[in-house]
Protein backbone atom coordinates (compact mmCIF):
# COMPACT_ATOMS: atom_id res chain seq x y z
CA UNK A 1 0.00 0.00 0.00
CA UNK A 2 1.24 3.44 -0.88
CA UNK A 3 1.69 5.63 2.16
CA UNK A 4 1.96 9.39 2.20
CA UNK A 5 3.05 11.61 5.12
CA UNK A 6 -0.24 13.37 5.74
CA UNK A 7 -3.36 12.84 3.68
CA UNK A 8 -6.06 15.33 2.88
CA UNK A 9 -8.55 14.53 5.64
CA UNK A 10 -12.19 14.83 4.66
CA UNK A 11 -15.20 15.12 6.95
CA UNK A 12 -16.08 11.50 6.28
CA UNK A 13 -12.58 10.38 7.17
CA UNK A 14 -12.77 12.38 10.40
CA UNK A 15 -16.07 10.74 11.30
CA UNK A 16 -14.57 7.30 10.73
CA UNK A 17 -11.49 8.16 12.78
CA UNK A 18 -13.69 9.50 15.55
CA UNK A 19 -15.67 6.25 15.61
CA UNK A 20 -12.49 4.19 15.64
CA UNK A 21 -10.98 6.29 18.44
CA UNK A 22 -14.00 5.73 20.65
CA UNK A 23 -12.80 2.15 21.07
CA UNK A 24 -9.32 2.08 19.61
CA UNK A 25 -8.69 -1.55 20.47
CA UNK A 26 -11.85 -2.81 18.84
CA UNK A 27 -12.14 -3.87 15.26
CA UNK A 28 -15.07 -2.66 13.19
CA UNK A 29 -16.59 -3.76 9.91
CA UNK A 30 -17.85 -1.54 7.13
CA UNK A 31 -21.61 -1.60 7.74
CA UNK A 32 -20.99 -1.17 11.47
CA UNK A 33 -19.11 2.06 10.74
CA UNK A 34 -21.95 2.99 8.43
CA UNK A 35 -24.41 2.72 11.33
CA UNK A 36 -22.15 4.54 13.80
CA UNK A 37 -21.11 7.44 11.59
CA UNK A 38 -24.24 7.79 9.49
CA UNK A 39 -22.10 8.08 6.37
CA UNK A 40 -23.50 6.47 3.24
CA UNK A 41 -21.64 3.50 1.81
CA UNK A 42 -20.96 5.52 -1.35
CA UNK A 43 -18.52 7.68 0.63
CA UNK A 44 -17.63 5.35 3.50
CA UNK A 45 -15.69 2.82 1.47
CA UNK A 46 -13.60 5.30 -0.52
CA UNK A 47 -12.71 6.95 2.81
CA UNK A 48 -11.80 3.59 4.36
CA UNK A 49 -9.68 2.79 1.35
CA UNK A 50 -7.83 6.12 1.62
CA UNK A 51 -7.20 5.65 5.34
CA UNK A 52 -5.88 2.18 4.70
CA UNK A 53 -3.66 3.37 1.88
CA UNK A 54 -2.04 6.05 4.05
CA UNK A 55 -1.48 3.46 6.76
CA UNK A 56 -3.80 4.86 9.42
CA UNK A 57 -6.11 1.85 9.26
CA UNK A 58 -5.39 -1.78 8.64
CA UNK A 59 -7.82 -4.50 7.72
CA UNK A 60 -7.95 -8.26 7.77
CA UNK A 61 -10.49 -11.02 7.24
CA UNK A 62 -12.50 -12.07 10.23
CA UNK A 63 -11.59 -15.52 11.52
CA UNK A 64 -14.86 -17.34 12.02
CA UNK A 65 -16.43 -20.65 11.12
CA UNK A 66 -18.75 -19.47 8.36
CA UNK A 67 -20.97 -22.57 8.63
CA UNK A 68 -21.46 -22.21 12.34
CA UNK A 69 -22.02 -18.46 12.20
CA UNK A 70 -24.19 -18.88 9.09
CA UNK A 71 -22.68 -15.82 7.45
CA UNK A 72 -19.58 -15.08 5.41
CA UNK A 73 -16.53 -13.62 7.12
CA UNK A 74 -16.30 -9.86 7.20
CA UNK A 75 -13.41 -7.52 6.60
CA UNK A 76 -12.44 -5.89 9.90
CA UNK A 77 -10.75 -2.52 10.30
CA UNK A 78 -8.66 -1.15 13.14
CA UNK A 79 -6.37 1.78 13.77
CA UNK A 80 -2.68 1.18 13.29
CA UNK A 81 -0.02 2.27 15.78
CA UNK A 82 0.74 5.11 13.41
CA UNK A 83 -2.91 5.87 12.75
CA UNK A 84 -4.05 6.40 16.32
CA UNK A 85 -1.95 9.50 17.12
CA UNK A 86 -2.46 10.78 13.60
CA UNK A 87 -6.24 10.45 14.01
CA UNK A 88 -6.16 12.35 17.32
CA UNK A 89 -4.04 15.03 15.71
CA UNK A 90 -6.39 15.33 12.73
CA UNK A 91 -9.47 15.59 14.94
CA UNK A 92 -7.83 18.13 17.25
CA UNK A 93 -6.83 20.18 14.21
CA UNK A 94 -10.38 20.06 12.86
CA UNK A 95 -11.78 21.19 16.20
CA UNK A 96 -9.26 23.99 16.50
CA UNK A 97 -10.22 25.29 13.12
CA UNK A 98 -13.86 25.16 14.27
CA UNK A 99 -15.10 24.76 10.75
CA UNK A 100 -17.68 22.35 9.41
CA UNK A 101 -15.32 19.45 10.01
CA UNK A 102 -14.85 20.41 13.67
CA UNK A 103 -18.58 20.56 14.26
CA UNK A 104 -19.03 17.24 12.47
CA UNK A 105 -16.48 15.54 14.69
CA UNK A 106 -18.39 16.54 17.82
CA UNK A 107 -16.99 15.70 21.25
CA UNK A 108 -13.20 15.61 21.67
CA UNK A 109 -11.67 12.15 21.30
CA UNK A 110 -10.70 10.09 24.30
CA UNK A 111 -7.12 11.00 25.21
CA UNK A 112 -4.56 8.27 24.82
CA UNK A 113 -2.62 6.93 27.84
CA UNK A 114 -0.10 9.45 29.10
CA UNK A 115 -1.62 12.20 26.99
CA UNK A 116 -2.85 15.31 28.77
CA UNK A 117 -6.51 16.25 28.48
CA UNK B 1 -75.81 3.44 -1.51
CA UNK B 2 -73.71 3.69 1.65
CA UNK B 3 -73.57 -0.07 1.88
CA UNK B 4 -72.36 -0.24 -1.72
CA UNK B 5 -69.61 2.33 -1.07
CA UNK B 6 -68.48 0.46 2.06
CA UNK B 7 -68.50 -2.84 0.17
CA UNK B 8 -66.51 -1.32 -2.70
CA UNK B 9 -64.02 0.26 -0.29
CA UNK B 10 -63.64 -3.07 1.49
CA UNK B 11 -63.12 -4.92 -1.78
CA UNK B 12 -60.64 -2.27 -2.92
CA UNK B 13 -58.61 -2.43 0.27
CA UNK B 14 -58.60 -6.23 0.07
CA UNK B 15 -57.35 -6.06 -3.51
CA UNK B 16 -54.61 -3.57 -2.55
CA UNK B 17 -53.56 -5.74 0.40
CA UNK B 18 -53.39 -8.82 -1.82
CA UNK B 19 -51.42 -6.88 -4.45
CA UNK B 20 -48.96 -5.58 -1.85
CA UNK B 21 -48.58 -9.08 -0.44
CA UNK B 22 -47.89 -10.47 -3.89
CA UNK B 23 -45.38 -7.73 -4.71
CA UNK B 24 -43.61 -8.24 -1.37
CA UNK B 25 -43.46 -11.98 -1.88
CA UNK B 26 -42.23 -11.44 -5.39
CA UNK B 27 -39.62 -8.94 -4.19
CA UNK B 28 -38.14 -11.58 -1.88
CA UNK B 29 -37.35 -13.54 -4.99
CA UNK B 30 -35.88 -10.86 -7.23
CA UNK B 31 -34.15 -8.53 -4.76
CA UNK B 32 -31.21 -10.91 -4.06
CA UNK B 33 -30.65 -11.31 -7.81
CA UNK B 34 -30.78 -7.58 -8.40
CA UNK B 35 -28.49 -6.98 -5.43
CA UNK B 36 -25.97 -9.51 -6.77
CA UNK B 37 -26.13 -7.91 -10.19
CA UNK B 38 -25.52 -4.45 -8.72
CA UNK B 39 -22.63 -5.76 -6.64
CA UNK B 40 -21.01 -7.39 -9.67
CA UNK B 41 -21.49 -4.19 -11.63
CA UNK B 42 -19.86 -2.16 -8.85
CA UNK B 43 -16.88 -4.50 -8.68
CA UNK B 44 -16.48 -4.43 -12.45
CA UNK B 45 -15.71 -0.73 -12.14
CA UNK B 46 -12.69 -1.44 -9.94
CA UNK B 47 -9.24 -2.29 -11.23
CA UNK B 48 -8.85 -6.06 -11.62
CA UNK B 49 -6.27 -6.24 -8.81
CA UNK B 50 -8.77 -4.89 -6.28
CA UNK B 51 -11.91 -6.57 -7.54
CA UNK B 52 -11.83 -9.84 -5.56
CA UNK B 53 -11.12 -8.20 -2.22
CA UNK B 54 -13.96 -5.69 -2.44
CA UNK B 55 -16.37 -8.21 -3.93
CA UNK B 56 -15.79 -10.54 -0.99
CA UNK B 57 -16.07 -7.72 1.53
CA UNK B 58 -19.21 -6.19 0.10
CA UNK B 59 -21.00 -9.45 -0.60
CA UNK B 60 -20.39 -10.50 3.03
CA UNK B 61 -21.82 -7.21 4.28
CA UNK B 62 -24.83 -7.36 1.99
CA UNK B 63 -25.54 -10.97 2.82
CA UNK B 64 -25.44 -10.19 6.53
CA UNK B 65 -28.03 -7.48 5.88
CA UNK B 66 -30.29 -9.71 3.77
CA UNK B 67 -33.02 -9.57 6.45
CA UNK B 68 -33.51 -5.93 5.34
CA UNK B 69 -33.90 -6.48 1.60
CA UNK B 70 -34.73 -2.94 0.52
CA UNK B 71 -32.04 -1.40 2.69
CA UNK B 72 -29.43 -3.81 1.37
CA UNK B 73 -30.60 -3.08 -2.17
CA UNK B 74 -30.09 0.64 -1.54
CA UNK B 75 -26.61 -0.11 -0.20
CA UNK B 76 -25.81 -2.14 -3.30
CA UNK B 77 -26.76 0.88 -5.41
CA UNK B 78 -24.57 3.16 -3.27
CA UNK B 79 -21.67 0.73 -3.56
CA UNK B 80 -21.66 1.54 -7.26
CA UNK B 81 -21.00 5.16 -6.35
CA UNK B 82 -18.26 4.02 -3.98
CA UNK B 83 -16.69 1.81 -6.63
CA UNK B 84 -16.71 4.65 -9.16
CA UNK B 85 -14.87 6.97 -6.72
CA UNK B 86 -12.46 4.23 -5.71
CA UNK B 87 -11.71 3.31 -9.31
CA UNK B 88 -10.90 6.94 -10.07
CA UNK B 89 -8.50 7.07 -7.14
CA UNK B 90 -6.91 3.71 -7.80
CA UNK B 91 -6.33 4.33 -11.49
CA UNK B 92 -3.31 6.56 -12.12
CA UNK B 93 -4.39 9.75 -13.94
CA UNK B 94 -3.70 9.66 -17.65
CA UNK B 95 -2.31 12.68 -19.49
CA UNK B 96 -5.04 14.69 -21.24
CA UNK B 97 -3.90 13.63 -24.73
CA UNK B 98 -3.98 9.99 -23.71
CA UNK B 99 -7.45 10.36 -22.20
CA UNK B 100 -8.83 12.06 -25.29
CA UNK B 101 -7.29 9.39 -27.48
CA UNK B 102 -8.63 6.48 -25.41
CA UNK B 103 -12.11 7.99 -25.12
CA UNK B 104 -12.11 8.79 -28.82
CA UNK B 105 -11.14 5.20 -29.61
CA UNK B 106 -13.92 3.94 -27.33
CA UNK B 107 -16.44 6.26 -28.99
CA UNK B 108 -15.39 5.22 -32.50
CA UNK B 109 -15.50 1.57 -31.51
CA UNK B 110 -19.01 1.99 -30.06
CA UNK B 111 -20.14 3.91 -33.13
CA UNK B 112 -18.81 1.33 -35.56
CA UNK B 113 -20.39 -1.48 -33.56
CA UNK B 114 -23.79 0.20 -33.70
CA UNK B 115 -23.43 1.27 -37.29
CA UNK B 116 -22.90 -2.37 -38.16
CA UNK B 117 -26.04 -3.24 -36.17
CA UNK B 118 -27.99 -0.44 -37.81
CA UNK B 119 -26.78 -1.50 -41.24
CA UNK B 120 -27.81 -5.09 -40.54
CA UNK B 121 -31.24 -4.03 -39.36
CA UNK B 122 -31.86 -1.84 -42.37
CA UNK B 123 -30.66 -4.57 -44.72
CA UNK B 124 -33.15 -6.93 -43.07
CA UNK B 125 -35.94 -4.40 -43.49
CA UNK B 126 -35.03 -3.86 -47.12
CA UNK B 127 -35.01 -7.60 -47.84
CA UNK B 128 -38.37 -8.00 -46.12
CA UNK B 129 -39.77 -5.11 -48.15
CA UNK B 130 -38.38 -6.61 -51.33
CA UNK B 131 -39.96 -9.93 -50.49
CA UNK B 132 -43.27 -8.21 -49.76
CA UNK B 133 -42.99 -6.15 -52.92
CA UNK B 134 -42.04 -9.31 -54.82
CA UNK B 135 -45.18 -11.14 -53.72
CA UNK B 136 -47.25 -8.11 -54.57
CA UNK B 137 -45.54 -7.98 -57.94
CA UNK B 138 -46.31 -11.62 -58.61
CA UNK B 139 -49.95 -11.09 -57.73
CA UNK B 140 -50.22 -8.05 -59.96
CA UNK B 141 -48.38 -9.83 -62.75
CA UNK B 142 -50.78 -12.78 -62.51
CA UNK B 143 -53.70 -10.37 -62.59
CA UNK B 144 -52.28 -8.52 -65.55
CA UNK B 145 -51.64 -11.79 -67.37
CA UNK B 146 -55.20 -12.79 -66.63
CA UNK B 147 -56.79 -9.67 -68.00
CA UNK B 148 -54.34 -9.39 -70.93
CA UNK B 149 -54.11 -6.04 -72.67
CA UNK B 150 -51.20 -3.66 -72.31
CA UNK B 151 -49.04 -6.08 -70.37
CA UNK B 152 -45.66 -4.39 -70.97
CA UNK B 153 -46.98 -0.97 -70.00
CA UNK B 154 -48.69 -2.32 -66.87
CA UNK B 155 -45.53 -4.16 -65.84
CA UNK B 156 -43.44 -1.03 -66.25
CA UNK B 157 -45.80 0.93 -64.03
CA UNK B 158 -45.99 -1.80 -61.42
CA UNK B 159 -42.20 -2.25 -61.35
CA UNK B 160 -41.75 1.50 -60.91
CA UNK B 161 -44.30 1.45 -58.13
CA UNK B 162 -42.62 -1.46 -56.30
CA UNK B 163 -39.24 0.20 -56.76
CA UNK B 164 -40.61 3.27 -55.06
CA UNK B 165 -41.90 1.21 -52.18
CA UNK B 166 -38.51 -0.47 -51.67
CA UNK B 167 -36.68 2.83 -51.83
CA UNK B 168 -39.28 4.53 -49.63
CA UNK B 169 -40.10 6.87 -52.48
CA UNK B 170 -42.91 9.36 -52.39
CA UNK B 171 -45.12 8.39 -55.30
CA UNK B 172 -47.39 6.26 -53.13
CA UNK B 173 -50.01 7.74 -50.91
CA UNK B 174 -49.32 7.75 -47.20
CA UNK B 175 -52.36 5.61 -46.46
CA UNK B 176 -51.02 2.83 -48.61
CA UNK B 177 -50.63 -0.21 -46.35
CA UNK B 178 -47.28 -1.57 -47.49
CA UNK B 179 -45.69 1.86 -47.73
CA UNK B 180 -46.96 2.83 -44.30
CA UNK B 181 -45.68 -0.31 -42.55
CA UNK B 182 -42.34 -0.11 -44.31
CA UNK B 183 -41.83 3.50 -43.21
CA UNK B 184 -43.02 2.72 -39.67
CA UNK B 185 -40.66 -0.22 -39.37
CA UNK B 186 -37.62 1.70 -40.62
CA UNK B 187 -38.45 4.66 -38.36
CA UNK B 188 -38.80 2.47 -35.26
CA UNK B 189 -35.61 0.57 -36.03
CA UNK B 190 -33.71 3.79 -36.68
CA UNK B 191 -34.93 5.22 -33.37
CA UNK B 192 -33.87 2.09 -31.49
CA UNK B 193 -30.46 2.06 -33.15
CA UNK B 194 -29.94 5.79 -32.55
CA UNK B 195 -30.91 5.41 -28.90
CA UNK B 196 -28.55 2.46 -28.41
CA UNK B 197 -25.78 4.35 -30.17
CA UNK B 198 -26.28 7.45 -28.00
CA UNK B 199 -26.37 5.32 -24.86
CA UNK B 200 -23.17 3.51 -25.70
CA UNK B 201 -21.43 6.71 -26.75
CA UNK B 202 -22.46 8.40 -23.54
CA UNK B 203 -21.26 5.48 -21.47
CA UNK B 204 -17.91 5.30 -23.22
CA UNK B 205 -17.36 9.05 -22.96
CA UNK B 206 -18.34 9.53 -19.33
CA UNK B 207 -17.06 6.29 -17.83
Amino acid sequence: MAKSDYPRVTIQMLAILRAMLDRPLEERYGFELLAITGIQSGTLYPALMRLERVGWLQSHWEEIDERREKRPRRRLYRLTAEGEPAARKAIAKAKREDGLAGRFVGAPPIPAKGEGA
Amino acid sequence: MTVLVVALAFAGSMAVAIAIGLVTEDAKGWIPHLRRHLLNRACDRLPSTERDRWHAEWSAELEAASDRPLWSLAQAIRLNVAARTMARELTPPQPLGERVRSQGTAAVSATSKHLATLGGLLRGVRETAERLAGSELREVRAFARGVGGHYAEQMRQITALVGNVVRGGGTRRRDDGLYFYFRLLTTVLSLIATFALALNLGESLFR
